[in-house]
């Protein structure tokens, strides 16, 4: 079945008027999936494995158009784990098979994508995946990168951890080939080295077949998302179960809305502090320098006083961020160079 | 504390400019909420309605529970996002999950889910053991208030942990702890596989 289904569920009235009536509070910007459930639907249902996870595509493609409808720009979805690696072998290389077959599909429906404006991304730990699924994931992500309608975020090989101990070592190689400085290093620097760079935090995250737990997905990221746990099969995912997970959503939007303030309020707080700290550490040292022998500070010999430190804080702060950039774009560069090494010749 | 209520949202809009079937929505949408919130309350009254007359939980029925439960957590983390913290009750969920984790040591000398976790951690090199870290990793949390969200909780620890809501921990009986610690009872973790 096709990524863009032709069933436009958005034409029936009755979904039209509940859109409408949702859209009158906010609706989140940005989606997370974990599509769980569809082994356990085929066997409630007395099918292969493989069905089942053929099922599960068709109800994401089917999520996506909802989504689209909705005004929800961003989606994430949870499609394959670094733990799931260890199923049987039979079962990976029918995953394996399923992506291959899915990603050449979305190539061959390059007009649809590029009419409804997505761009697809594919996250997680390429190397560990098949050369030649590599390489279609390579050929879908160059052909949709320069949509910005809608995004699509598959997480394939991918577990949260990862990511972040990825991100923490690109820090340290930032740190040590002397691109950014150790007081650079913040959450907020860790943030922008993750997979999901390119994207907004989750307000929403829906996990179906009643689990309860985010199993290694996006940790980092869903620090201020709602999370809302369904009692569903991800197959059997309907409009209404997303209606009330939208729901959901609006009744803890007041709430989190004010704890993402009172975050970003400390976390200024901190860097502001940290800037103070290193101006002043910078100040005393030169100080230092200058004159041994003696104590600092008077204030005819050292520039201590505050018109020159907001400069040099104001300096200080204007150097950081432009180093920043400048690692975040060396990095950008270095990831999107992997993935064109693996572009087939005819399309480079 | 709410200054983003979501009927804010509409706070630049010059409400007699908008059209009859907007207005409608927008009261159709409240009207739905006030029917969720309405939903909530009473079924958080419902679990504070004690289930016997007499509901002074004694030590024989912390022994008979212990003996239902199927497992319990190593590391219990609680997330209170209510306005007001009332510390006697968070302290007698504590003691309560004390007893009944004492009780199921004696009984059944169980190996909790952490411990199981561990041998999982150990395979991947790289990732802090139990014993490197000094905790293990919560096993479960417990939410209580209205925002359905970790709010920034250890995000590194709680990779595989189980999160399970109760309405408030204000008042919170006994009967409601255990109805919590049954349903961690039945989650089954697959490690992926």
């Amino acid at each position: 079945m096709s990524w863009f289904p032709e069933k436009r569920t958005q034409d029936s009235w009755v979904h039209r008027f509940c859109s409408s009536i949702l859209k009158c509070g906010p609706i989140p910007n940005h989606v997370a999936f974990i599509m769980d459930g569809n082994r356990r639907f085929a066997k409630k249902n007395s099918m292969e494995s493989a069905e089942g996870h053929l099922k599960g595509f068709d109800k994401l493609a089917e999520t996506l158009e909802w989504c689209l409808h909705l005004g929800i720009k961003e989606v994430t979805v949870y499609a394959f784990s670094i733990e799931n690696f260890k199923r049987s072998r039979d079962e990976v290389d029918c995953l394996m098979e399923l992506a291959r077959q899915k990603f050449a599909r979305l190539l061959e429906e390059k007009e649809l994508i590029q009419k409804h404006e997505v761009c697809v991304r594919v996250l997680g730990n390429l190397a560990l995946l098949p050369e030649d699924v590599q390489r279609t994931v390579a050929e879908v992500v160059n052909l949709s990168k320069n949509n910005t309608r809608a995004k699509l975020n598959v997480c394939f090989s991918y577990t949260s951890r990862e990511e972040i101990c990825t991100a923490m070592r690109e820090l340290a190689e930032g740190v040590e080939q002397g691109l950014i400085r150790e007081t650079d290093v913040s959450e907020e620097l860790l943030e922008r080295c993750l997979y999901t760079n390119q994207s907004v935090e989750p307000d929403l995250l829906i996990r179906t077949s009643g689990e309860v737990r985010l199993s290694d997905f996006l940790l980092w990221q869903s620090t201020f998302s709602v999370l809302s746990f369904l009692e569903v099969l991800w197959p059997d995912f309907s409009i209404w179960h997303m209606y009330a997970a939208i729901l959901h959503y609006q009744r803890s939007y007041a709430g989190i809305q004010d704890a993402k303030e009172e975050n970003h309020r400390l976390k200024d707080q901190l860097s502001q502090e940290s800037d103070k700290e290193s101006i002043l550490q910078e100040t005393i040292c030169s100080c230092g320098d200058k004159d041994q022998s003696e104590q600092c500070c008077h204030s005819d010999k050292c520039d201590l006083d505050l018109v020159s430190l907001r400069d040099k804080l104001n300096r200080f702060v204007g150097e950081r961020k432009q180093r920043e950039e400048e690692f975040i774009q060396k990095l950008n560069q270095k990831r999107d160079a992997f993935l064109e090494n693996k572009l087939p010749a005819r399309v480079k | 504390m709410n200054q983003h209520r979501f009927t804010d949202f509409h706070i630049n809009k010059n409400v007699q400019c908008l059209p009859m079937t907007v207005m409608m929505n927008i009261v159709l949408l409240r009207l739905i909420h006030y029917v969720l919130a309405l939903g909530t309350f009473v079924k958080q009254c419902l679990l504070k309605i004690p289930a016997l007359p007499f509901n002074k939980t004694d030590y024989s029925v912390v022994q008979s529970d212990a003996r239902q439960l199927k497992k319990l957590p190593l590391h219990l983390g609680l997330i209170l996002c209510e306005k007001e913290l009332s510390y006697a009750d968070i302290a007698r969920t504590i003691v309560n999950e004390h007893c009944l984790a004492s009780e199921l040591q004696k009984q059944r000398g169980l190996q909790t889910d952490s411990e199981k976790n561990k041998s999982d951690i150990q395979i991947n090199s790289g990732w802090k053991t139990q014993e490197e870290s000094g905790y293990p990793d919560p096993d479960i949390i417990i939410r209580f208030g209205s925002v359905e969200s970790l709010l920034g909780f250890m995000p590194w620890h709680v990779r595989l942990t189980e999160i399970l809501s109760v309405p408030s921990h204000i008042g919170l009986e006994y009967k409601a702890f255990k109805s919590v610690l049954v349903n961690y009872g039945n989650t089954h973790q697959r490690f992926g596989k």
